[in-house]
C-alpha cells in the first residue's frame, strides 16, 4: 500500500494534487430499523492527525468507526482510506488500518507474545520484523514480565494494553480506537496516551471516540462533535472555542452547547 | 398472591424465571401461537414415540426389563450429579447475579438455596421431555407404577444438585479456584460419560473375558462381593417402587438438599466472591525464543491448535461425544443378525468423523473469541474459513487414528471406505457449521444444538446418511449414489444462496451473529 501515499496520481492529469485524506467519509448513512444511527455524515481526517470524535451516547460515533473498519455495511455513502475505496477493496483498506474496540479482542489461552505473533501473521508482517516490533511494544507497555503468561488472568487494563500492542504491531497508517481509555487506571491510561502520541509523531493517523473530554482536549489536533448521526462541528480546540464558546470556555462547555443546547456558563 | 420482595420465594421466582428463559431461548422469539404449537406438537411426538416403544416390548421383552430400568436409573442419577456439579460450578464462576445478591442485604442462604433450586429444576427439565412421556405411556399401556418416574426424577434432581454442590465446593477449596472449574468440568464429563462407557465396554467385551473380569472382581472384593450383589439385586427388584419407598426416597433427597444448602451457604458465598477475583490466575508458559510464523493461514491454524490443546474441558466434551456414540457400535456388533465387524465399525467411524468435525468447526467458527479481529484483518472471509477448516483436520485425524487402526486390522477395504466417507462426512457437517454460524462460547460446546434444532437435525441427518452411504458402498458401490443424492439435497438446502461459495461469508456472519448485528459483508 506504500504506493498510495499523498501525491500519488496515476491518472496522467497535471492538476495540482489534492493531499489524500487518511480517512474520508462521504454521505455515510446507516439506519437500524427506523433509527438513523449515522445520517449522511461527511468527515475528512488528514494524514498525521490525532482526531477525536465526540458525541453523547447513541450519537453514532461507534457506528461510524465500525463502518470505517469494515465491521458494518453502510446503507449508503463512501469510505476512503488513504485513497483506497474501503467498500470496493476491503482487504487493501484493512491492510493499512487497525481497529481497537472498547472491549479488548483477545484469546484468553494465548500469551501476549503468541497474540502478537498471530496478529502479525494475519497482517503478513515478516516474522523477523514482527518479532522485533513485538518485543519493543511489550517493553514500552511494560508487559515484558508477562510476555509468556496466558492472558486469562490479566486485569482489564493489561488486556487493553495487549490489544493495543496487537493493533500497533503491523504498523497501521490509520488507527481507529473506540473508547480506548475506558476503565483504565491512571498509570495505564498514561502509557496508552504516550504510545498513541508517539505513533502520531511517527506519522500515523489516529481517530478515536471518547467520553473523556480531557483526553480529546489534550491529545487531539482536531475534534469532531457528532449529534444524531451528523457532524455538527469540527476544528481545533481554538477554532471550536471561537465558534461556539468564548476564549475562556472549555471543551465541556462547547460540547454541552452543541449536544444539549445548554449555553456555556459565563 | 403478593410475594414480599427479598423473601426466599421472591428470589426463587426470579431465579426460575431466568432459568426458564435460558431453557426456552430457542422459542422465545416465536409468536405465542407458534411456540404453543411447537410445545404441543413436541409433546404429542414424544408421547407417540414412547407409546411406540411400549409396542416394541412384545417383540423384545428385554426392552424394559428390571435390569435395563435399574441401569437407566443409575445412569440418570449419575447424569443428574454431573449436571448439579456443572450448574454449581457455573454459579461459582459466573460473575454478576450471585455477586450482586451477596453484596445485597439478603441472607446468603436465600441466594444459594434459590440458585440450587434453579439448578435442580434445570436438571429435572432436561430429562423430563424424554422420561415423562415414557412414564405416561407406561402407565397407560403397562402399569400405573410407571408414574413413579415423576417423584424419582424429582428426587434425583434434588440429590444430584446437593451432591454436585458438595463436590464443587470441595474442589474449590482443595484444588484452588483456578483449577476448580476445569477439574469439575472434566469430572462432570467423566461421571456422566464414564457410566455409559463402563456399561458399553462390558457389553462389547467377549463373554468369556467379561466372566473372567467379574470373577476377578469377586475375588478382589472378597466377602463384600456378596453384600454388593445383594444390594444391587434389591435395587433391581425394587424398580417398581411402592408409594412408601418413593416417599422415603423423596424425603431423603429433600433432606440431603436442604442440609447441603444449609451447610454450604456461607462457603458458597465466600467461594463465589473469591472466584470473582481469582478465577483464572495467570498460567505461565515456558519462555521460548521460537521465531514467529508468517502468513494468515499458518497463523490461524497455529492459533486454533494452541487454543484446542490448552482447553482440557474441550477434550472432555469431545470425549463425551465419542462415548455417546458407543451404544450404536454395541447395537450393531451385538445385533442378532451377526453383522461383520467391518460393516459395523465403518459407519461408526463415519458418524464419529461427522460429529467431531461439526463440533470442531463450531468451536473454531461460532466459538471464535475475537470475531471482530478477524473481520478487520486483511483477509477474505473465505480465506479465514478455509484456514479454520484446515485447522480442524489435524485433531480430527488424531482422534480417529485409533478406531481406523482397529478397523484396518479387520479389513483394509473397509478402512479405505471409512477414510473416504469419513472425510466427506466431516467436510459436509463442518461446512454446515461454517454456513450457519451461531454466537457461542467455547465452553458451551455440548449445548450448541440447543441454539438451532434445525441445524442439529440436519447435522445428525448428514452423519446418518454418510454412515448409510459407507455401508452401502461396502456392499454394492453404485447403490451408494442413492443416499449421496439425499446428502446433496440437504447440503443444497442449507447452502447460503446469496453468496458465491462455501464459507464465503462464514466468519463475517459469525461476527454479525456474535455482535448482534446484520452480516458485515463489506
Amino acid at each position: 500500500m506504500d504506493g498510495l501515499g499523498p501525491g500519488d496520481d496515476n491518472s496522467g492529469h497535471t492538476a495540482p494534487a489534492v493531499p489524500q485524506a487518511a480517512l474520508k467519509l462521504t454521505g455515510l448513512t446507516k439506519s437500524f430499523g427506523a433509527k438513523h444511527a449515522v445520517n449522511a455524515l461527511d468527515l475528512r481526517v488528514e494524514p498525521g492527525e490525532f482526531y477525536a470524535l465526540l458525541g453523547p451516547n447513541g450519537a453514532g460515533k461507534t457506528t461510524t468507526l465500525r463502518m470505517a473498519a469494515n465491521l458494518l455495511r453502510p446503507d449508503s455513502g463512501s469510505i476512503s482510506i488513504f485513497g483506497v475505496d474501503a467498500r470496493a477493496n476491503p482487504v487493501a483498506a484493512k491492510a493499512i488500518t487497525a481497529w481497537l474496540p472498547d472491549e479488548p479482542m483477545l484469546y484468553d489461552k494465548l500469551t501476549p507474545v503468541e497474540y502478537l505473533e498471530f496478529i502479525a501473521g494475519l497482517w503478513n508482517v515478516p516474522p523477523a520484523v514482527a518479532q522485533k516490533r513485538a518485543a519493543v511494544l511489550l517493553d514500552i507497555l511494560e508487559l515484558g514480565p508477562n510476555r509468556n503468561v496466558r492472558c486469562e488472568g490479566f486485569s482489564r487494563g493489561m488486556k487493553q494494553k495487549v490489544a493495543l500492542a496487537g493493533a500497533l504491531v503491523h504498523e497501521p497508517r490509520l488507527i481507529m480506537l473506540d473508547e480506548p481509555l475506558t476503565g483504565l487506571d491512571a498509570a495505564i491510561a498514561r502509557q496508552v496516551k504516550d504510545l498513541l502520541t508517539a505513533r502520531v509523531r511517527e506519522g500515523a493517523t489516529i481517530i478515536l471516540t471518547t467520553h473523556i473530554l480531557e483526553v480529546a482536549e489534550r491529545l487531539a489536533t482536531r475534534i469532531g462533535i457528532v449529534r444524531s448521526g451528523r457532524l455538527v462541528a469540527q476544528g481545533s480546540m481554538a477554532e471550536l472555542r471561537a465558534q461556539f464558546g468564548g476564549t475562556a470556555s472549555t471543551l465541556e462547555d462547547v460540547f454541552l452547547t452543541l449536544t444539549t443546547g445548554q449555553d456555556a456558563p459565563q | 398472591m403478593i410475594v414480599r420482595p427479598g423473601s426466599f420465594l421472591w428470589l426463587l421466582i426470579h431465579d426460575l424465571r431466568v432459568s426458564s428463559r435460558q431453557l426456552t431461548e430457542v422459542i422465545a422469539h416465536w409468536s405465542p401461537r407458534t411456540a404453543a404449537a411447537f410445545v404441543i406438537g413436541s409433546l404429542i411426538i414424544a408421547h407417540g414415540l414412547a407409546w411406540g416403544a411400549f409396542g416394541l416390548r412384545a417383540a423384545n421383552p428385554g426392552l424394559f426389563s428390571a435390569n435395563a430400568l435399574a441401569t437407566g436409573a443409575i445412569g440418570a442419577a449419575l447424569w443428574m450429579i454431573a449436571q448439579g456439579l456443572l450448574g454449581a460450578t457455573r454459579s461459582l464462576f459466573e460473575r454478576g447475579s450471585l455477586e450482586l445478591l451477596f453484596a445485597s442485604p439478603l441472607a446468603a442462604w436465600k441466594a444459594v438455596a434459590s440458585r440450587a433450586v434453579a439448578i435442580a429444576a434445570s436438571s429435572f427439565f432436561a430429562l423430563a421431555p424424554i422420561l415423562l412421556p415414557l412414564a405416561n405411556a407406561g402407565a397407560l399401556r403397562d402399569d400405573a407404577a410407571w408414574l413413579a418416574v415423576y417423584p424419582l426424577l424429582i428426587s434425583m434432581a434434588l440429590a444430584g444438585t446437593a451432591v454436585g454442590m458438595m463436590v464443587a465446593i470441595g474442589l474449590f477449596f482443595t484444588v484452588g479456584p483456578r483449577r476448580a472449574r476445569q477439574v469439575s468440568q472434566i469430572m462432570a464429563a467423566l461421571i456422566a460419560g464414564g457410566f455409559v462407557l463402563v456399561v458399553q465396554i462390558g457389553l462389547l467385551l467377549p463373554k468369556d473375558l467379561a466372566a473372567d473380569i467379574i470373577a476377578w472382581g469377586r475375588q478382589l472384593l472378597g466377602g463384600s462381593a456378596g453384600h454388593l450383589e445383594a444390594a444391587l439385586s434389591a435395587l433391581t427388584s425394587r424398580i417398581s417402587l411402592d408409594i412408601a419407598t418413593l416417599a422415603v426416597g423423596l424425603l431423603a433427597s429433600l433432606v440431603l438438599f436442604v442440609a447441603a444448602v444449609a451447610a454450604l451457604s456461607s462457603a458458597f458465598a465466600s467461594a463465589t466472591l473469591t472466584a470473582a477475583s481469582a478465577a483464572d490466575g495467570p498460567a505461565k508458559l515456558p519462555t521460548s525464543a521460537r521465531p514467529f510464523r508468517q502468513g494468515p493461514g499458518r497463523s490461524l491454524r497455529l492459533k486454533e491448535w494452541r487454543l484446542l490443546v490448552r482447553d482440557p474441558n474441550l477434550f472432555a466434551q469431545l470425549g463425551l461425544q465419542i462415548i455417546y456414540t458407543l451404544p450404536l457400535a454395541v447395537l450393531l456388533l451385538r445385533s442378532p443378525q451377526g453383522i461383520p465387524p467391518a460393516i459395523a465399525l465403518t459407519p461408526l467411524i463415519v458418524v464419529l468423523a461427522a460429529q467431531i468435525a461439526a463440533s470442531l468447526a463450531w468451536i473454531t467458527v461460532s466459538g471464535e473469541d475475537a470475531p471482530e479481529l478477524l473481520a478487520t484483518a486483511p483477509i477474505l472471509p473465505a480465506q479465514a474459513a478455509r484456514a479454520k477448516l484446515s485447522a480442524i483436520a489435524l485433531p480430527l485425524a488424531v482422534i480417529l487414528a485409533l478406531p481406523l487402526l482397529a478397523l484396518a486390522a479387520v479389513s483394509l477395504q473397509a478402512t479405505l471406505c471409512a477414510i473416504a466417507f469419513g472425510t466427506l462426512a466431516a467436510c459436509s457437517t463442518a461446512l454446515l457449521n461454517v454456513w450457519h454460524p451461531m454466537a457461542g462460547s467455547r465452553r458451551s460446546l455440548l449445548r450448541r444444538h440447543s441454539q438451532s434444532k434445525v441445524i442439529a437435525i440436519a447435522e445428525h441427518g448428514l452423519a446418518l446418511l454418510w454412515a448409510i452411504t459407507a455401508v452401502v458402498a461396502l456392499v454394492e458401490l453404485p447403490l451408494a449414489l442413492i443416499p449421496m443424492s439425499l446428502i446433496a439435497g440437504i447440503l443444497w438446502l442449507f447452502m447460503p444462496k446469496r453468496h458465491a461459495g462455501p464459507g464465503r461469508n462464514g466468519v463475517a456472519a459469525a461476527v454479525a451473529a456474535i455482535s448482534g448485528k446484520k452480516p458485515a459483508a463489506c
